[in-house]
């Protein structure tokens, strides 16, 4: 416990690239076009802050770049992957966990009152 | 929206990167690509959203990338986050982003805990920064910028030297000897402006204005290298070609003209001279002559303006000379050849009177643009750095204040292991955040300010057009004023905190290094006060001086007069036709609703413009040296009455005195009257004038009577003799050019469209011109004082209250440090009375030595301007005392206030306390 609390949290847009990426590798604009689909707009990405994320993210042994797949169009080639680490996948999972739990904790407030 | 737009935002976000810090700047080809597909992404969805999208874009580029390169070119970080093996120091990446947000965090938490320090701080600093950033950019506009010609650092303008100084005009034979001669080293150009009639068109119908025209060499626009920025400017060739031509200015044309391009081969008639605009002067080219912006550059030869004879004559000097030396060719070359030359020609033609000639480097134009304001403005200028002084003193005397609790602060932080470079570094941070916020603030400030003093009278006519703005040079300026304070005031606690140690910061009390800091703030205080004491002694040495000037008794009745002026030599009257013109205008504007009176004057009251003619009075022998070239106007009968100016003996102008064959007539003042007349009485006394006998055929001239004497050329004159002769009898000669003085019984500027109306109805293409009220008039005549005054005046307010600040700040301190001493004299039987009294008694002496400084400061100051101070000593004891008691009053309230409050604590919670 007291380990996991020494990590710094994730902060929101860094959860969303990560879970993009725990869905497949993705290049950056890929991660950027998810990111729009999935929050229907509301969080855009502008090139410096997606990559500040990606290289505090790979700093912090939650991502990795990796070759790109043979399979890709052509088009796509000349961009660059990026695949979630093990470390990534727990984080994640667990920071999921723990704005669920969150969530419930709060839900449960509500309703008490 | 359109590939070209796309591949410009494309280049434009992909040179921005490079501004990016590292490791993101080693991206930028990834950056860009990505750029690129989500800019052309965006745009599929709107144009606005792409446009929005690459606004964000640029926005990130440039507030995470310019923070990060001021940081870098500082030093305050590496320019690389990765290690030499290429591998990324995940330590290093982030740190400087990490420490600069740390440090702005815990300034702005400091500064949130003490909201008063830091709008003291930033009030003050902005304030000092707004009045020096407005006055540099007058000072910019007034005495730095050079004229807006290719090589102004090759313009040179030229005096010739004589017995009893220098003289700057020439004639213009002169120049056309002279200038083919030099040519080899210097490009030389003659130049001189005139007020003019001008007929904006050639049709019936056209208005007549009054405009300043320049008349220009032939050369002058190529050898300044000035083109047209529409149509084209003449040249020696267009001008030999003999047809009558006009170059418009900038403002002239993008005004009065409206800014057409079909302006260009439009006719204007000047003087009843048809001439043709050929082209428009660039944005920012006023010609070289400072003082006022011509409307129109005419050739000078062509003679619509200058006469034939004025062109011819070999006497009158009335055209200023400058020139562009030569590439190579040095000021000392140009000058030797030129005063060969010149002196050759004119020992050939005898103009004898001529001992040299001198080249003035002169970048800002020749003669130097409205002489009178630059000592204005480099007084301002001065007192405004010493208040930007006063500014600093303050801010830094009130971080030191306010940085008694902060160095536990730092104390303990610095037992936690932080470095003093990075503690340096925090506290620099702060200071530059102040000044930041403070500069932004000041800048806007200043904006207004340039805005109110450029736009009000007497600047606003003054300037004539000249631009004063906050430009790119001036908001440079700007910035390193800003940089340059906040390290000066930030360096204070910073040398500080170096000099102790982190134990005794945590104890946070005693120690040589709270003396040290005392001492420190004792002497800023000391200099605020000199630098305040000093600032106001000069505003209220000015303030005297115009309370003096205001208070002279201009002679005549300040009463509601409306005046505005007539050419008739421009408009093509001559001699007998002079007199029946005005005589129809005074009985037009008679008749107009409202007017009491209506007159004419050849001079307006207190203006430096005036004539003057040469007199001999018989039985009254003239020194050797006395100059008997005296002030005379010309008036029409109605001028005595209508400006209230008191008759003191016989008669004043009757329609009888105007009769051919009556001995003319005249009216003196007093101090004529009594330097001359003396003796016996002076009405029915003769005198004569040489100007008689070319008028009337004999010089006789019979004084009728005597009037008060008055200010005729400014406030400030001794009393001068003046003759007044009637404009009924001598119009035809002297009377072409009159000032026509309407007095009403209500307000004056009521009747100015009547006025108008009645000039018109005589003759529609006389134009009156300087239409203004007599109060206008006589306000302009202290213009310059009273501008001066306000300012310095404010600037004394302003470096006064700031020195308050600062005083009361340093006490603040002071007592608390003193708290426990307090406290066992108060526990010991001390009343508050007698602690209050301790501490003020400590202000009063800091005052007083402040006072004694700023008394150095104030007096050699104050010598300087001696000039301009009317009626007062610089040294004049009674202002000196009032501003030390000022300031000791001052002294006084900042000193009881925090002692009365520590001297009624508890001496036990004190005491427990520490």
């Amino acid at each position: 416990m007291r380990a996991r609390r020494e990590l710094p949290k994730l902060k929101p847009v860094e959860l969303l690239v990560l879970a993009e990426l725990d869905r497949q590798d993705q290049h950056g604009y890929g991660i950027v076009q998810a990111i729009e689909r999935h929050t229907e707009g509301a969080v855009s990405l502008v090139p410096g802050n997606l990559y500040r994320v990606l290289h505090r993210l790979i700093d912090r042994g939650l991502i990795a770049e990796v070759d790109r797949p043979a399979a890709e169009p052509s088009e796509d080639q000349r961009r660059r992957y990026y695949r979630i680490t093990e470390t990534g996948r727990e984080e994640v999972a667990r920071e999921i966990q723990r704005v669920e739990s969150l969530a419930s904790l709060a839900r449960g407030v509500g309703s008490a009152s | 929206m359109s590939t070209i737009v796309l591949g410009t935002l494309s280049s434009l976000y992909r040179s921005a990167l490079s501004l990016y810090p590292e490791p993101l700047r080693r991206e930028r080809e990834e950056l860009g690509r990505l750029f690129d597909d989500l800019l052309e992404r965006q745009r599929r969805r709107s144009p606005l959203a792409a446009t929005w999208f690459a606004l964000r874009s640029l926005a990130d580029v440039i507030l995470v990338g310019l923070p990060a390169r001021v940081l870098e070119a500082l030093g305050l970080r590496g320019a690389s986050g990765r290690d030499p093996g290429g591998r990324r120091d995940p330590q290093r990446s982030d740190r400087w982003l990490q420490s600069l947000l740390q440090d702005l965090g815990y300034a702005h938490r400091h500064f949130q805990r003490r909201p008063l320090v830091a709008l003291a701080s930033i009030g003050s600093l902005a304030l000092g920064i707004a009045a020096t950033t407005a006055i540099f950019s007058l000072f910019d506009a007034l005495v730095l910028r050079p004229v807006a010609v290719a090589h102004p650092d090759r313009l040179v303008g030229m005096v010739s030297l004589r017995e009893n100084g220098t003289n700057s005009t020439f004639p213009y034979p002169d120049f056309q000897v002279v200038r083919p001669a030099v040519a080899d080293a210097l490009d030389l150009v003659a130049y001189s402006n005139r007020p003019t009639t001008v007929r904006l068109g050639d049709g019936p119908e056209a208005a007549s204005e009054r405009l300043y025209v320049a008349l220009v060499s032939a050369g002058y626009f190529t050898a300044l290298e000035v083109d047209a920025t529409l149509g084209r400017v003449f040249d020696q060739q267009t001008v030999a070609d003999g047809s009558y031509l006009a170059v418009a200015s900038h403002s002239f044309w993008s005004g009065r003209l409206s800014g057409e391009p079909a302006a260009i081969g439009r006719t204007f008639v000047v003087n009843d001279q048809p001439v043709t605009l050929i082209g428009v002067a660039p944005p920012g080219f006023r010609g070289l002559h400072g003082d006022v912006e011509p409307a129109l550059y005419l050739p000078l030869s062509h003679q619509p303006v200058a006469s034939a004879e004025l062109l011819e004559a070999h006497t009158t000097s009335w055209l200023f000379w400058a020139g562009v030396l030569e590439p190579g060719a040095s000021r000392a070359e140009a000058e030797a050849r030129l005063e060969a030359v010149t002196m050759a020609h004119w020992q050939e033609i005898g103009r004898d009177f001529e001992l040299g000639i001198e080249l003035q480097h002169t970048p800002t134009g020749f003669p130097l643009p409205l002489r009178d304001y630059r000592p204005f403005v480099q007084l301002s200028m001065a007192v405004v750095v010493l208040v930007l002084l006063v500014a600093c003193a303050n801010v830094a005397s009130l971080l030191l204040a306010s940085g008694a609790s902060r160095m536990r602060e730092i104390g303990a932080r610095q037992c936690l292991g932080a470095g003093r470079g990075r503690l340096v570094r925090q506290l620099l941070t702060e200071s530059l955040l102040l000044g930041l916020v403070a500069g932004a603030a000041g800048v806007t400030l200043a904006l207004l300010l340039v805005r109110a003093l450029v736009g009000r009278e007497p600047l606003a006519s003054q300037l004539g057009g000249l631009e004063v703005g906050i430009d790119a040079r001036v908001l440079g300026v700007a910035l390193a004023l800003t940089l340059a304070v906040s390290i000066l005031f930030g360096l204070a606690p910073a040398l500080q905190l170096l000099r102790r140690n982190a134990a005794a910061a945590l104890r946070g009390a005693g120690g040589s290094a709270e003396h040290g800091r005392l001492l420190g703030q004792r002497a800023l205080v000391v200099a605020q006060i000199a630098l305040s004491f000093a600032t106001l002694v000069l505003a209220a040495l000015f303030a005297v001086s115009l309370r003096e000037l205001q208070a002279i008794d201009p002679g005549i009745e300040r009463a509601p007069v409306l005046m505005a002026s007539i050419d008739l030599e421009a408009a093509g009257y001559e001699g007998e036709r002079v007199g029946p013109f005005f005589a129809a205008l005074l009985e037009n504007v008679s008749a107009i609703p409202g007017v009491e009176s209506a007159a004419l004057t050849r001079s307006r009251p207190v203006s430096p413009a005036g004539s003057r003619m040469g007199y001999e009075v018989p039985g009254y022998v003239a020194g050797p040296d006395e100059d008997m070239e005296l002030d005379t106007n010309v008036v029409s009968q109605d001028y005595f009455l209508t400006l209230g100016i008191e008759l003191e003996e016989g008669r004043t102008f009757e329609p009888l005195d105007a009769a051919p064959g009556t001995t003319p007539v005249a009216v003196v003042n007093r101090i004529f009257a009594e330097r001359f007349l003396s003796g016996r009485n002076p009405v029915g006394r003769t005198i004569t004038s040489g100007m008689f006998m070319l008028i009337e055929g004999s010089p006789e001239v019979r004084v009728i009577g005597v009037v008060a004497d008055g200010k005729y050329r400014s406030l400030r004159e001794e009393p001068r003799p003046m003759v007044y002769l009637p404009h009924e009898r001598v119009a035809a000669q002297l009377g072409d050019r009159m000032t026509l003085l309407v007095r009403t019984a209500g307000d004056p500027l009521a009747v100015h469209e009547e006025v108008r109306a009645a000039v018109h109805s005589v003759d529609p293409r006389v134009p009156p011109y300087s239409v203004i009220t007599l109060e206008e008039q006589l306000e302009r005549a202290v213009a310059n004082e009273r501008l001066t005054t306000a300012l310095l005046g404010a600037l004394a307010a302003f470096a006064v209250l700031l020195a308050g600040v600062g005083l009361f700040a340093l006490l603040t301190y002071w007592t608390r440090l003193r708290r426990p001493e307090i406290g066992i004299r108060v526990a010991l039987g001390a009343r508050p009375g007698e602690v209050v009294r301790g501490v003020v008694s400590f202000t009063l002496a800091l005052v007083a030595a402040g006072c004694v400084a700023g008394v150095a400061l104030a007096m050699p100051l104050a010598r300087v301007l001696e000039a301009q101070l009317y009626s007062i000593q610089p040294t004049n004891p009674a202002v000196y005392v009032a501003g030390a008691f000022l300031l000791l009053a001052i002294g006084a309230l900042a000193g009881a206030l925090p002692s009365h409050q520590t001297a009624r604590v508890d001496p036990v919670k004190v005491l427990r306390q520490d």
